[in-house]
């Protein structure tokens, strides 16, 4: 018979190896950016800086990084006004079918990424945005409203609704009202909404494949690219800088979010 | 209304009727069907080319599409199931910890979440080649005397999956454990009933909402994953997004990709049904 | 005289949860069929105590005995216990006879029996009807009932009641009160109950325990504790008191005690009477006073004015104001006498010998 105690230790035991599981695979990268040698292992061969140093001077990878920015702020920026918007009125609003639609502008998060990927893919060949910024942009603001949309939509729960009405008695116009009142309240969750936004983008890869040429490939798909053919410590390093954006957007919309409590 | 007004009742016209505020969800509305709806509209036109459905009939006649799409079953249920395995406890300990476990729990769940899915593939390889962590571990223990060879197989496959979904099975469950009052199980066991009688009986039939969520969740997006597979996995088990992807860049038959696409996307909606079935009958259940 | 285990007996049990002393040395032992209510303030230690009892808390010294058994280290699955929870603890999922079955589906007993077993208790507590309904289509006092009767199904060797009815509306409560009682009595169950409502605890129980601070303050039947309290604590606790502060010494045979607009006496040989010279409190309740006769010195006394007078159908309720400012009140049904006193009157008021407690301090 099993006792409490020993119960207990195993159970945890089993929770701290999967937080380990959890966390291992997805830093192991960082260390091994800074690797001295040639070969991509781990414990890394000695330190350095130069495969950053191989990748930042790379036009290839420059240029990738170029519109991985260029893309991920584009959809960003889309996403969270598409998105706050429709939030605005979901949050108010009540009619027949607001679950539907409200599951419809989710639904993006859960089709498959390769089937999105290669609709797109034949029809933005037909309307010319093959292989331009605007079709990839637009791919990604399609994967990122979810986001954006759940974001916006817990942040304006925690919203009074009287604040609106109190304005609106106060003589103020919707537009003022929202400008003046609404998103001041709502900022963190939209920053937040954005930011996420911005990370779906600068992380994807399927859609990316198919939309993107040479001229427009962002970083996932040189590191794709890359990774079928070698494993190579330049790749990590790109790979960490990829973390280290995501992690500074994360951690400001984080810090925004408690700064506002 | 003044009193010379006719009385005629005049109904809300469709502009009246529409909810208050609809204008703002105009624009993601129509960004949607253009940019998401009309393509995958255009990939089931694709898949029927002239009205004719014979690549779904290839699709369902030729043992290679067959065995792709079991195999992408198998694997998918397999992944779900060790998924759901892993984070059940996971859940459960961030259920029932104190403040500071909880944050830790939370933001090594979280952690991986925002990290690139690629880049977490990128990082199994590294750890699970033949000179990788995993093999030096096991080397350095003397449990192994040669080098396992554990990317391109399925167990490869299933770490790299299992890694990147277990966020989405530990979410629902979390949700619905944290509203599980404990006292139910103080209470099961001051009527006598061991540790493992009261989970069987009280916990497990509780937290079920949240497992099923969590098993249509990650069954469902395992059936699309394409990166995961295709670099860890052995082009031998073949799931269908790579089947799709290869259709779409090296055989350049767009109509048969198109048709496997709205095959993969059928059986996700098929899935999703399945669990509204299964909530609809837990609800009824509780409810009758 | 056959000997007889007591069915619970705690030991010197304390709890401290580092610095903080949750339980301090808490005894007591309980007779089979008893009805002990744990009455106190909340953070006083009684639902700690239940706790030990029950087994979710370990306690960190002393030992606790049921039916004379050493409970250390025993789960609360093998302590033969039923317990009632505050919120009740019912199981959502399962039907109100499931629920009551539960206790004995735990111990291995087969289905036909369980089942007839539940549903002979379910009689007992009224729900005959209500067997298979879930528990969120029963009301607050329907889902008590069946909460008493998944603790009271299996017969246990002893019962624990948390906050029986803190989650009832008050008019519910009264009848409750008197029914669990009842069914307690009926299948001959020992009784632990927790509560902070004095009149539950003086309704329901043989014996009531009052906590204060992690510790046993007084325990005893309802009228010793009424009648006999040994501290301000307990006085003020039950029923209403009177509180009168003055000193007490010794005068030949006899013991004199006496403060601002107030005398009394005892007989020297009176255990209540301190030995020597020392301050003490005297404890009046107010129906035990009454107005003295005209002309009349009694010898426990006190003088003041008419403050307030406020008629209660049955019954008067006057406030005296005393010479040192302090308020004493007197429930009376001398209506005749009562109705003819007019604010600001001077009043004598006297009580008997054996009514009153005194109090060191």
């Amino acid at each position: 018979m099993m006792t409490d105690r020993l119960r207990k230790t195993l159970f945890w035991a089993f929770v701290c190896a999967t937080a380990l599981f959890l966390l291992v695979p997805t830093l192991i990268i960082v260390p091994m950016s800074f690797s001295a040698g040639s070969r991509l292992v781990f414990p890394p061969e000695g330190v350095s800086l130069r495969w950053y140093g191989k990748v930042l001077s790379d036009p290839d990878w420059r240029a990738a990084l170029g519109n991985s920015l260029l893309v991920g702020s584009a959809t960003a920026v889309l996403a969270s006004a598409l998105g706050t918007a429709a939030a605005m009125m979901l949050n108010t609003a009540s009619f027949r079918g607001k679950a539907l639609v409200l599951g419809f502008l989710l639904s993006p998060m859960v089709t498959p990424v390769i089937v999105f990927g290669v609709g797109s893919y034949l029809v933005f060949a037909r309307w010319g945005l093959a292989g331009t910024h605007a079709g990839l942009i637009a791919a990604h603001t399609v994967l990122a409203i979810p986001f954006v949309l759940v974001s916006v939509l817990a942040s304006l729960r925690m919203v009074n609704p009287n604040l609106a009405l109190a304005s609106a008695g106060l003589g103020a116009s919707r537009l003022f009202t929202f400008r003046r009142v609404t998103l001041p309240l709502i900022l963190p969750g939209v920053i937040s909404g954005a930011v996420f936004a911005f990370i779906t983008s600068w992380d994807e890869v399927v859609v990316a494949m198919f939309v993107a040429n040479t001229g427009t490939r962002t970083v996932p798909i040189m590191i794709w690219n890359q990774v079928r053919t070698s494993l190579d410590p330049a790749t990590a390093a790109v790979g960490a800088i990829l973390i280290a954006v995501s992690a500074i957007g994360v951690v400001l919309s984080y810090t925004l979010k408690e700064s506002d409590r | 209304m003044t009193l010379s007004s006719p009385a005629i009742p005049r109904g809300p016209t469709l502009v009246e009727r529409l909810p208050r505020g609809s204008v703002l969800l105009v624009p993601a509305l129509l960004f949607l069907l253009l940019f998401y709806v009309y393509p995958l509209a255009q990939l089931i036109g694709a898949s029927l080319p002239g009205g004719s459905g014979k690549n779904y009939a290839l699709i369902f006649s030729r043992p290679v599409f067959l065995r792709v799409i079991a195999e992408t079953f198998r694997v998918s249920l397999v992944v779900m199931a060790v998924t759901v395995l892993v984070a059940f406890p996971y859940a459960y300990a961030m259920a029932n910890a104190g403040r500071r476990a909880l944050l830790f729990l939370t933001i090594a769940l979280l952690i991986p979440f925002w990290v690139s899915l690629l880049l977490r593939s990128f990082s199994w390889i590294v750890l699970l080649q033949n000179t990788g962590l995993v093999n030096q571990v096991l080397l350095g223990l003397g449990l192994i005397e040669t080098p396992l060879k554990l990317i391109r197989t399925e167990i490869g496959v299933i770490l790299g999956m299992v890694h990147v979904l277990l966020p989405y099975a530990v979410l629902p469950l979390y949700s619905v454990m944290k509203k599980i009052d404990m006292r139910l199980m103080e209470a099961s066991s001051i009527c006598g009933a061991s540790w493992f009688h009261g989970f069987r009986r009280v916990y497990l039939p509780m937290a079920l909402p949240g497992v099923l969520a969590a098993a249509i969740l990650t069954f469902t997006l395992a059936l699309g994953f394409y990166i995961t597979p295709a670099l860890l996995g052995s082009p031998r088990d073949m799931m269908i997004a790579q089947m799709i992807a290869g259709q779409f860049s090296e055989q350049l038959n767009f109509g048969l990709g198109a048709a496997l696409a709205v095959v993969l996307m059928g059986l996700t909606a098929l899935a999703f049904a399945l669990f509204g079935l299964g909530r609809v009958l837990l609800a009824r259940r509780a409810a009758a | 005289m056959s000997f007889e285990h007591k069915a619970l007996q705690l030991d010197r049990v304390s709890k401290h949860y580092g610095e903080v002393r949750a339980l301090e040395d808490v005894s007591f032992e309980l007779r089979k069929g008893e009805f002990l209510t744990m009455l106190g303030p909340s953070g006083s230690g009684k639902t700690t105590t239940l706790r030990v009892i029950a087994g979710f808390v370990e306690p960190s010294s002393g030992a606790l005995l049921i039916d004379g058994r050493d409970m250390t280290g025993v789960p609360p699955q093998r302590r033969n216990i039923g317990m009632m929870f505050q919120d009740y603890a019912l199981f959502p999922h399962m039907t109100v006879l499931e629920n009551v079955a539960y206790p004995l589906e735990t111990r291995g007993v087969k289905r036909s029996e369980r089942e007839s077993r539940a549903r002979e208790m379910l009689g007992i507590v009224g729900l005959g009807d209500f067997a298979k309904r879930f528990p969120k289509q029963m009301s607050g006092g329907q889902q008590q009932r069946v909460a008493l009767a998944r603790a009271l199904v299996f017969h246990p060797d002893i019962v624990l009641l948390d906050e029986p009815m803190a989650a009832l509306d008050k008019k519910l409560r009264g009848q409750m009160q008197i029914e669990i009682m009842h069914i307690a009595r009926k299948v001959g169950a020992t009784v632990v109950s927790v509560t902070h409502d004095q009149e539950e605890a003086l309704v329901m129980s043989d014996r009531i325990a009052i906590f204060r601070a992690g510790k046993l303050a007084q325990i005893g039947t309802p009228q010793e504790l009424y009648t006999r309290p040994n501290s301000e604590f307990v006085a003020d606790f039950i029923g209403e008191a009177n509180l009168l502060r003055g000193t007490a010494r010794r005068e030949g045979g006899i013991c004199r005690l006496e403060g601002a607009g107030w005398r009394a006496s005892l007989p020297g040989d009176d255990p209540r009477a301190p030995a020597k010279t020392a301050a003490v409190t005297v404890v009046l309740r107010p129906e035990v006073i009454a107005l003295a006769a005209e002309g009349e010195r009694p010898a426990n006394a006190l003088t003041g004015t008419i403050e307030d007078r406020i008629y209660l159908g049955v019954e008067f309720r006057l406030i005296a104001r005393l010479a040192d400012g302090s308020a004493v009140q007197v429930r009376s049904r001398d209506l005749a006498r009562i109705s003819a006193l007019a604010q600001g009157d001077a009043v004598t008021l006297c009580w008997r010998d054996e009514d009153f407690v005194v109090i060191p301090g």
